[in-house]
């Protein structure tokens, strides 16, 4: 008990500089834990968003059923469509619920007021501002009257796009297949399966990966400083007749007491930053403030596990004082044990084979998930516990080759106290590892994002197919930009379907054909059909050869057949989907065709979930680097603040005997720089060993990413460079006043 | 029965024999002045009485007990206890305040504040630095943190007290006071003191006087 209070006591500030260093030791706690908190944030935004997403939702009538006059099946009260559709422009999702036929008496969803007639829409807040900011843009796409802003307690996140739009009964035509008869609108949210639990688990192992190794260095760093003051303290509490364990509790009062302060600091600041992250959000990823939350449980967790790791690396720090009150170092270094050194080495090694597997062994991607990730984590600690060694061998090499006093005083002090150098650097070694990490894991993002849309390459004509819209030939082709437009007619079903072209008009769809085009016939064009489908819908028209094309544009129409307008029956007047070449924006495309038929299916495939992945994953990956430079250089600066307080002895000794000031800098130079430079390599080339292990992901080489390589190096160097500049700056280099004052 | 006694002590760093068999022996109230050139042990002597430094070889005794026998625990006890200990290199904490330095022993043992204080008060007072009493060790002379040591020392009365060169930083006045100090409580309240000293008038206060030579005492002389 008088161990704690004393401990107590000692906390007591003396002078600004014991404040300083208490602070600084609750930095790392302090930031740490917000980080934490914020990766652990994740799940709980995930989990409510996907609560009224389901709220959202339409309950559909498991029966298709038909539309024969328009009576609904049983069970089902009306009829709708719903569409999901990615807006390049906003980086965003739209989703449009489109509802027709509703017979009065129907239940409303709490969040509608009423539903829209046709030619009506009730729009979420940030969709009604995108229709009010670009009427001659997007708001062209909902020419409709706006009926009711959407409350906030329907939408998944302050910037959701969100409509529910009236149509009339033609448009829910049965050829359109995206028409369903509908139970409810407004799901049942218990019955929502969520985004999976998988997506989360991603979210947090990279969190865990960018956010846990930054804060388990500035949390140990932080609770590692002042460590020559807290072993003065030890010995002079032994000397007076302490147990260990009194004195022990005496010296991690401080830590302890800094970094549960610091921790709860740590919480404050993240309640704090809370409503501020509903108006930043993440890139393209937004949410509401109400959703964060982690459970009350789980930051105490936190709170302790964080006071607990400081508290021990602390004391672990002053191991040495404990079963030696009369401080000296046991006989100067590490060559005395080698099998620490060897200890100290294992961690880079395991990590480096982990890796190496990861690189080389084909496996299951969940599998070779868990080794690629656990392989950068090992590493990581690895840099940590091999950076000593690595400073003592140099450092004894240095004082060796000494040819100036700066240079040996240098030498002596990284071979005598290996690990004060290597926590300097180690903020900046872990941070390149994570940068390096992030870039790598950009490139195989983009490449998935570039290989799967071929809209991106720029100067080819683009293809849309529709598969339906509630329009004619001649409105789409009046459409601007619209390039060709061909309807497709037959049956989706029955996977049978041609295409309406002439074939002088054929030869405008294609690049390269085959010469053997015939007006007079159905012609199977390259793939082929149902033959019996084709006999229902056209009978009686001979086949001609088949016909052989390229199309200009990237992809080619969706039929078998091809006939020429003027040999198609009368009976057949309504097409069910349209081949379209656009020589401009596709988007501007799709929201002219969206307004005339707010039911338009347009065909889109997976180009734009890519497109939302690359960016989504690469705000992520961004703001984590972000979150990783922080907390690295907190805890660098953190380091050198710390070091610049007790140095103050040693300088004022050395300036004492007449050492010139630039010496004393010079010292500091050579002393940061030395273990820096030699780090920063070794980091550099595993950030990019681990990068060449992670493209493994995209199963094919690619070209060497110089770009994100630069990024990585002009980041550390950088980093680097601020580092060694700030730690020479900061060498006390005047006699301070109080000489003694360190008793 | 000797207060303090040690039989064979053997200790070396490495390659440097630091003691080769030490005989010792020292009775209550006696002092004992241990003097020898730079090097030559004495502070490595008074470690292994304070049980701070484990002999190689060689047995320490204290009230009887042997030193070895001890869990570190017990050893801190009798330490806090049974010895003031006052190194070459007086260690104050300097975020404690000079009088709560002094205090420190006393109020580790249990003692209430007012008891603590009152005692404090009568030892810095014998010192002479009563007037430093709320001073921090950063603020005062090298002398007065020295006396200041010197006074935690003795500030619990204990029955042995180890001083290492206690004056090193002292003018011959207070180094006279001080070393008086030392002396006269020892006759006075029966503690036994050894005291390591350069300054041959200050051996000479002591009953016993003998010389470390290498690790080995070379002149166990009695005082007439
Ligand atoms: N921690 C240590 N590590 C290695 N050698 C040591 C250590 N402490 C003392 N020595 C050596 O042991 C020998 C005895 O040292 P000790 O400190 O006991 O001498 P001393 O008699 O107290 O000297 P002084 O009068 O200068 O204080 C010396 O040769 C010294 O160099
Ligand atoms: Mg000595």
């Amino acid at each position: 008990m008088r161990a704690v209070w004393l401990g107590f006591r000692l906390l007591r500030p003396r002078d600004g500089r014991s404040a300083v260093r208490i602070v600084l030791m609750g930095m790392g706690a302090m930031f740490g834990v917000t980080a934490v908190l914020g990766v652990l944030s994740i799940p709980s935004v995930v989990l409510a968003q996907a609560g009224r997403l389901g709220a959202q939702e339409v309950v559909w009538n498991q029966e298709r059923g038909t539309l024969p006059g328009y009576t609904t099946p049983v069970g089902a009260r009306f009829w709708g469509q719903t569409s999901n559709r990615w807006i390049p422009s906003a980086q965003r999702s739209l989703v449009v619920h489109s509802v027709g036929a509703v017979p009065s008496g129907t239940s409303i969803p709490l969040w509608l007021d009423r539903y829209p007639e046709p030619g009506e829409i009730a729009v979420s807040p940030e969709l009604a501002e995108h229709l009010g900011n670009e009427p001659g843009g997007f708001g062209r796409r909902f020419p409709q009257e706006i009926i009711q802003i959407l409350p906030d307690e329907i939408l998944v996140s302050p910037d959701q796009l969100f409509a529910v739009v009236g149509v009339g009964v033609d448009p829910l035509a049965p050829q359109n297949s995206g028409v369903f008869p509908i139970k409810q609108l407004g799901g049942d949210e218990a019955n929502y399966q969520g985004p999976g639990f998988r997506a989360v688990r991603v979210m947090v192992v990279m969190g865990a990966i960018f956010v846990l190794l930054p804060m388990l260095v500035f949390v140990a760093t932080s609770a590692r400083l002042s460590a020559r003051t807290r072993q003065r303290r030890l010995a002079a509490l032994r000397i007076i007749g302490m147990t260990t364990p009194q004195a022990a509790a005496v010296a991690a009062f401080e830590v302890a007491f800094a970094s549960f302060a610091g921790a709860l600091a740590g919480v404050a600041l993240w309640r704090a930053l809370i409503p501020l992250s509903e108006k930043v959000g993440l890139g393209p990823l937004r949410w509401f403030a109400s959703d964060v939350s982690v459970p009350f449980n789980n930051i105490v967790v936190l709170v302790f596990a964080v006071v607990l790791l400081s508290t021990a690396v602390a004391l672990a720090g002053s191991l040495r004082a404990f079963s030696n009150p009369l401080q000296e170092r046991a006989s100067a270094g590490p060559s005395a044990s080698v099998g620490l050194r060897q200890l100290r080495v294992l961690p880079l090694g395991v990590g480096i084979a982990l890796l190496v597997w990861a690189a080389a062994a084909p496996t299951e991607t969940n599998v070779w998930f868990m080794i690629f990730a656990a392989g950068n984590i090992v590493v990581g600690i690895g840099v940590y516990t091999f950076l000593p060694v690595l400073t003592s061998t140099l450092g004894r090499r240095l004082a060796k080759r000494a040819h100036s006093p700066a240079m040996r005083i240098a030498g002596r002090r990284l071979s005598h106290d290996p690990a004060a150098a290597a926590r300097v650097v180690v903020g900046v070694l872990t941070l390149v590892l994570i940068v390096g990490f992030g870039q790598m894991l950009m490139v195989v993002i983009e490449w998935g994002a570039t290989r799967n849309d071929p809209s991106l390459d720029a100067g080819t004509p683009q293809s849309v197919s529709i598969l339906y819209a509630d329009t004619d030939t001649e409105s789409i082709r009046s459409i601007d930009g619209v390039n060709l437009a061909f309807p497709i007619v037959g049956s989706r079903t029955r996977g049978s379907r041609v295409l309406i072209a002439s074939c002088s008009e054929m030869k405008q769809i294609a690049a390269v054909s085959s010469e053997n085009c015939d007006d007079n016939k159905l012609q199977p064009l390259n793939r082929s059909g149902d033959s019996e489908a084709i006999h229902d819908l056209i009978p009686d028209i001979a086949l001609a050869d088949r016909f052989d094309f390229e199309t200009n544009g990237s992809s080619r129409p969706e039929a078998h057949y091809r006939i020429h307008p003027d040999l198609l029956p009368r009976t057949i007047d309504v097409p069910h989907s349209w081949y379209i070449e656009l020589n401009q924006d596709k988007e501007s495309f799709v929201n002219t065709i969206v307004g005339m038929s707010p039911t338009a299916n347009i065909r889109e495939t997976a180009i734009h979930d890519r497109g939302r992945q690359a960016s989504t994953y690469g705000a992520l990956i961004n703001a984590a680097t972000i979150v990783a430079l922080l907390l690295s250089l907190g805890a660098t600066l953190t380091v050198l603040t710390d070091r610049c307080l007790e140095r103050r002895r040693t300088s004022n000794q050395l300036l004492a005997l007449g050492l010139a000031p630039t010496t004393l800098r010079k010292t500091e130079a050579i002393w940061i720089t030395t273990p820096l430079a030699s780090g920063l390599t070794i980091a550099v080339l595993l950030a990019l060993f681990s990068g060449f292990a992670g493209l493994r992901l995209t199963g094919e080489w690619l070209a060497v990413p110089t770009q994100e390589i630069a990024t990585v190096v002009i980041i550390g160097a950088t980093c680097a460079a601020s580092t060694a500049l700030t730690a020479i700056l900061a060498t006390p280099t005047r006699l301070s006043h109080h000489i003694q004052s360190d008793a | 029965m000797p207060v303090l006694s040690c039989e064979g002590l053997h200790l070396s760093y490495g390659s440097t024999l630091a003691l080769r068999g030490v005989d010792l022996r020292v009775g209550a109230g006696e002092s004992v002045a241990v003097v020898g050139s730079s090097g030559s042990g004495k502070s490595t002597l008074l470690h292994c009485f304070a049980g701070l430094r484990v002999p190689d070889r060689g047995e320490v005794r204290v009230g009887g007990v042997l030193l070895s026998s001890l869990s570190d625990r017990r050893r801190s006890r009798l330490r806090l206890e049974r010895m003031g200990v006052v190194f070459q290199f007086g260690e104050l904490l300097p975020e404690l305040t000079m009088e709560e330095n002094v205090g420190l022993p006393l109020w580790v043992t249990g003692l209430s504040r007012s008891a603590v204080a009152e005692r404090v008060g009568e030892v810095l007072d014998d010192f002479g630095i009563v007037h430093l009493a709320d001073s921090y060790p950063g603020e005062v002379s090298g002398g007065e943190k020295q006396r200041a040591a010197v006074a935690r020392a003795l500030v619990h009365d204990p029955p042995i007290v180890l001083a290492d060169e206690p004056t090193g930083s002292l003018d011959s006045v207070n180094a006279d006071r001080v070393m008086s100090a030392l002396v006269d409580r020892s006759c006075r309240y029966g503690q036994a003191l050894v005291l390591v000293t350069h300054e041959m008038r200050f051996a000479e206060l002591c009953d016993r006087r003998l010389t470390i030579l290498d690790g080995e005492i070379a002149l166990p002389r009695l005082r007439p």
